[in-house]
């Protein structure tokens, strides 16, 4: 299986069935296994703290949702964070597209990308970088069953070593 | 023009087992119209009450969720609507508050009066879209509109409430209503 088969595995093991996602590039295989899949109700939000609220809802009618978005998108959604997932223990899985390092040509994705773990931290949100395909199983899974159980959101963050990064950004940077 | 109230009552004398969800101003109206168990208060970020409910109408396809949404809040996610457009939920109802002004955050006005909510609505591909002025024709309207497959939007018209009135945040956002709202929803 590639990353993104085995990441959509895991949530369909933990009956991760909502997906709300705001569309980027490298997400593309995620949200084309998600809407090809009917075991998973897909959401394309308009942004990522309308992603959230989505989530939050869903969870309070008793079903488990996660919210895909970029790297700038998570910066449109502290708000959402603070005010909304974290007080109101809403376990979301939060998934991130890294941007803004390993071969970024946009500044403005890597002033995002320096301060996306330092709210993340702020806000006491675990999350976890995944590099590798071999260990995404254990740690995808076992962190959602924490957040569940814990009642608290989690976030993963794709790094370009797991997804091979955005290849506009490499086409550009090579020009 | 119609006071939100009187819209709310005429509202609760029609539900049975929906879920509703009201936003800000709209929700220390209807907790004291309306104290049940199955009311969610759209806590955390303004604005995000339609999403919520998109949430919970896909979690619950079985339940009718009603958002009593205010004109301030649907502008700061007004995207929200061509979301809920494109899924299309059938047991969606959006009622828009529509009062032209941020009544909860001193009462200034809404960048403009004049939009036409509903019209967006329509755009943004609801099933139905209707306003409503005057109470005897919402009350009347109420039954039939409330049978519809969604999503269905209604703007009412109301008059600017009190500013500053004493709102109960600590009763509104007590966890028990959270707790007991989820086992309303198992039972």
């Amino acid at each position: 299986m590639n990353w993104s088969d085995t990441f959509l595995d895991v949530l369909k093991k933990n009956d991760v069935r909502l997906i709300s996602y705001v569309p980027d590039n490298v997400l593309t295989p995620l949200i084309k296994g998600v809407t090809a899949d009917n075991y998973f109700i897909s959401v394309n939000a308009t942004r990522e703290d309308e992603a959230m609220g989505i989530v939050a809802g869903a969870w309070m009618g008793g079903m488990k949702g996660a919210v895909m978005m970029q790297t700038s998108g998570f910066a449109v959604a502290p708000n959402a964070l603070a005010s909304l997932l974290v007080p109101f223990q809403i376990p979301a899985i939060l998934v991130i597209s890294e941007r803004g390092t390993l071969g970024e040509f946009n500044i403005g994705q890597v002033a995002v990308a320096k301060i996306m773990r330092p709210i993340l931290d702020t806000l006491s949100v675990e999350h976890h970088t995944l590099t590798d395909e071999a260990k995404l199983g254990f740690i995808v899974d076992s962190s959602i069953k924490q957040a569940v159980t814990t009642q608290s959101p989690v976030a993963f963050i794709l790094s370009p070593l797991l997804t091979g990064g955005n290849p506009v950004a490499h086409a550009k940077l090579s020009a | 023009m119609m006071k939100r109230d009187e819209c709310f009552r005429a509202l609760a004398r029609q539900l049975r087992a929906e879920i509703v969800l009201p936003v800000y101003s709209s929700a220390f109206d209807w907790l004291e119209i309306a104290p049940r168990a199955l009311n969610y208060f759209a806590f955390g970020a303004m604005g995000l009450g339609s999403s919520h409910a998109l949430g919970l109408a896909l979690g619950r396809p079985d339940r009718r969720v009603i958002v009593l949404d205010g004109d301030g809040s649907l502008l700061m996610n007004l995207g929200s609507l061509v979301t809920i457009g494109a899924v299309a939920p059938k047991n969606f109802v959006h009622f828009l508050c529509r009062n032209g002004s941020y009544e909860a955050n001193g009462g200034h006005p809404i960048p403009r009066k004049e939009v036409d909510f509903s019209g967006l609505a329509q755009a943004a591909g609801y099933a139905h879209c209707v306003d409503f002025d005057t109470l005897a024709k919402f009350e009347s309207a109420l039954p039939q509109l409330l049978k519809q497959d969604g999503p269905i939007f209604a703007t009412l018209h109301i008059e600017k409430g009190a500013l500053s009135p004493e709102f109960n945040y600590r009763s509104l956002e007590d966890p028990k209503r959270r707790q007991d709202f989820r086992a309303a929803l198992r039972g």
